[in-house]
């Protein structure tokens, strides 16, 4: 049983959190032991439809950061762009998802962030975890914001923010395309995840799973 | 009788000639005057700070907010050094002299040069290698500032600590002087711009953030032979030495790294000085530690103080002070002052009397929060636990500072001071750099930045002197590393780490015009003119550019 309070996290980029902003974001739940397997399952399912916008060993959106060794130690102290692991060499992306939900989900658009890199050890714990897919807006590293754009013509364009400067913002868009778009066009500019919680959409037991199938992926 | 006549003739031709010659070499000679009247030839950029007040005001104005949107490259010298480009160019009747910083890996070109180049075209005349060793470096990059010039002689500082004086006809070299011989546990590795005053060449040394005794050096210009030499740190038998506890005064630090300025009227010259060491280490120097994070008013001719301010007591912030300080006569109270500016790295923006270091005002210029106000000396008042030793306290500014050592300007015709600026940016406990984005020192490639307003940014500002109230600002998403010049012509230039070079109107800050040039910018831009046709030049990234309006 994992009770969701620690006492400080790090962050990829090696932000200490303190306890009393974690407090104030960590889910007080207690889970029970997970199976990967029944994770893995609601993870590629319709029911986390995560792969609409996660990666892992191939297959999967580019969209979210890439979770394939998401339950290893971060690579290089942490601070990596997108996802802790590389999609294999020549992994075919897949066809989006049949059913994609009305917002897609974007499990770790900024949750899995915090988990990344959590424990330079261990990975990131179960707890972190947790928070990441309850809370995805509460911590987030900025390697891994995301915009959306209202523009001036009516048009709304949300992607993983690569970088800002005074005129212009660079982004990964939901189509996975890189688009530099100037700031003249944009009428409104707003940093959040376009990643729901799923604090509704999975019973403990369900995530509880989710983070087992998470915490067993190590990359190659 | 014919013959003689031809041979009357002809020594009145060679006379004649020989006086023209002679002429034109008097007039190529930079004299100390010159560089003193500065205003009187303002296609030249004879100092760092394009004057000796320290204020990169160029009195060009062929340039203005009408036509800048017509400004387009003229040339582009690329330095074969990896390192950045700090360095403000000089220009003489011409001639462009740069500085190519000591590359960080040993290769054919990557050694200090010494560069002439033509300022209309580019092109190089000559090029001075100076060899530095790999292991010499300041704290933050094997960087170079800039060269002075004097007669006909350049002179630099070098990274190893030695002062040099080069021909600069032909770029050969003259002199080379040990400023110092470090001890083994430190360096005073030279990265400013010498400043000349009179027939003197003053300059002083990094490596504060070590073990040294920082100090301040004039040396003949002609010999190289060192006339005085002033410590930052009081000895034993001098007024201040007791703001050390111990002996650490005796590798307090205080380096000096940013070229001062100089008040003829007076003969006082004017510098910053930088943070204590070790600098998160308050309880090893308990005291105010001076002169530390101090102006320091020099007599040019002995090196004798005159006075000084300390704008950050007991500093643990790295709060150098190694700021251009800027002189400018401001009407204060409603009565003229020879004012004394400068925008410190501690988030205020000070005006003091130049000729007693009287403090008249000083006003946060950005977001602080480690004081609250100043007594009636001018000493700031410190809000406890707003300093690096407190572990759960955010301090603003952050350890790298509300500015740094690149220059700010200051226009004596809109009167206003312009400075380039981070905004809310903040150390957490223990002196971590604070916001979840990290900003680092200055360096030469184009970075993502992610950050938000509420973690940093950079900003242009100007700020009226009489008030330091601000009076526009130009925002920007990236933090700057860039200095400021502003003109006759009412534009005002700058850049930072997003790699934009652009022009802002000096009166409202309207942005007229921008240009990506593919780096870091780093330095400050200047202003020269050739043939009556304006530039405006500034380095980024690794390479020097020129601009001019289009013809």
């Amino acid at each position: 049983m994992w009770r969701l309070r620690v006492p400080a996290i790090i962050l990829a980029t090696g932000l200490a959190i303190s306890p009393s902003l974690y407090a104030q974001t960590a889910p007080d739940i207690a889970l029970p032991a997970g199976d990967a397997t029944r994770g893995k399952a609601i993870f590629e399912g319709t029911k986390g439809n995560c792969r609409s916008c996660h990666r892992v060993a191939g297959v999967g959106s580019l969209f979210g950061p890439d979770l394939s060794a998401i339950g290893s130690p971060p690579r290089g102290g942490g601070g990596g762009r997108g996802g802790a692991a590389p999609a294999p060499a020549g992994a075919v992306a897949p066809a989006p998802a049949a059913t994609p939900a009305p917002v897609p989900p974007v499990p770790g658009g900024r949750g899995a962030q915090a988990a990344q890199g959590a424990n330079p050890a261990t990975g990131p714990t179960p707890q972190q975890f947790a928070q990441s897919i309850l809370d995805p807006n509460a911590v987030v590293t900025p390697q891994n914001r995301y915009v959306v754009l209202k523009m001036k013509d009516g048009k709304t364009i949300s992607g993983k923010l690569l970088s800002v400067d005074t005129f212009a913002y660079q982004i990964f868009d939901s189509s996975e395309k890189l688009a530099n778009i100037s700031k003249e066009n944009i009428r409104e500019a707003t940093m959040t995840s376009p990643m729901p919680s799923y604090r509704d959409k999975l019973t403990t037991q369900e995530l509880a799973d989710v983070i087992s199938y998470l915490t067993s992926l190590k990359g190659q | 009788m014919r013959r003689r006549l031809l041979t009357l003739r002809g020594a009145l031709i060679l006379i004649v000639a020989l006086t023209v010659v002679a002429v034109m070499s008097i007039q190529a000679q930079v004299t100390f005057d010159r560089i003193l009247r500065a205003d009187r030839e303002p296609s030249n950029w004879l100092t760092y700070s394009g004057n000796v007040l320290g204020q990169r005001y160029s009195l060009l104005n062929q340039i203005t907010p009408g036509n800048v949107k017509n400004l387009e490259l003229q040339w582009i010298w690329q330095s074969p050094s990896l390192e950045k480009y700090e360095t403000t160019s000089i220009v003489v009747d011409g001639i462009l002299y740069t500085v190519q910083a000591p590359t960080t890996t040993p290769t054919a070109d990557g050694n200090t040069q010494i560069v002439a180049l033509d300022a209309a075209t580019g092109r190089p005349f000559w090029r001075f290698t100076y060899p530095i060793p790999m292991t010499a470096r300041a704290c933050c990059g094997r960087v170079n500032r800039g060269v002075a010039i004097l007669g006909d002689t350049l002179y630099m500082g070098t990274l190893n600590s030695h002062l040099i004086a080069v021909n600069a006809k032909n770029g050969t070299l003259l002199w080379d002087t040990t400023v110092i011989v470090p001890p083994t546990n430190a360096t005073y590795p030279i990265t400013v711009a010498p400043l000349v005053v009179k027939d003197k060449i003053i300059i002083g040394t990094a490596g504060g953030d070590g073990a040294i005794r920082g100090f301040l050096a004039a040396f003949d210009a002609k010999t190289g032979k060192e006339v005085w030499r002033f410590y930052t740190i009081p000895g034993p038998d001098e007024p201040g030495n007791d703001s050390w506890s111990g002996e650490s005064w005796k590798t307090g630090g205080a380096g000096i790294w940013t070229t001062g300025s100089y008040d003829a009227e007076t003969n006082l010259t004017f510098w910053g000085t930088g943070n204590p060491n070790p600098t998160g280490n308050g309880p090893s120097r308990l005291g105010d530690n001076l002169y530390s994070d101090s102006v320091v008013a020099l007599d040019a001719d002995t090196g004798k103080l005159k006075w000084h301010y300390q704008f950050t007591p007991h500093d643990e912030m790295d709060y150098d002070s190694t700021q251009v300080p800027v002189l400018a006569d401001v009407e204060f109270r409603g009565q003229m002052r020879k004012g004394l500016l400068l925008a410190n790295r501690n988030g205020l923006m000070y005006l003091l009397d130049r000729t007693t270091g009287e403090f008249l005002q000083g006003k946060p210029y950005v977001n602080v929060n480690w004081m609250s106000g100043f007594d009636a000396k001018g000493r700031p008042q410190r809000v406890a636990g707003r300093e690096r030793s407190s572990a759960e306290t955010a301090v603003m500014p952050t350890i790298l500072g509300a500015t740094n050592w690149y220059s700010p300007s200051f226009s004596p015709k809109t009167g206003l001071f312009y400075v380039s600026a981070w905004e809310n940016s903040k150390s957490g406990g223990g002196g971590q750099r604070g916001g979840a984005n990290t900003t680092p020192m200055g360096g030469i490639a184009l970075a993502p930045n992610t950050k938000t307003d509420e973690e940093g940014f950079g900003v242009v500002r100007a700020l009226d002197p009489r008030t330091l109230d601000k009076k526009w600002e130009f925002k920007m998403n990236d933090i700057t590393w860039a200095g400021v010049l502003s003109t006759a012509g009412d534009v005002v230039f700058s850049g930072g780490r997003e790699g934009y070079f652009f022009a802002l109107d000096a009166r409202s800050g309207a942005l007229l015009w921008k240009i990506p040039l593919g780096g870091q910018v780093n330095s400050g831009p200047m202003s020269y003119s050739v043939n009556g046709r304006q530039y405006i030049s500034v380095a980024a990234g690794t390479a020097l550019f020129s601009f001019a309006l289009r013809q």
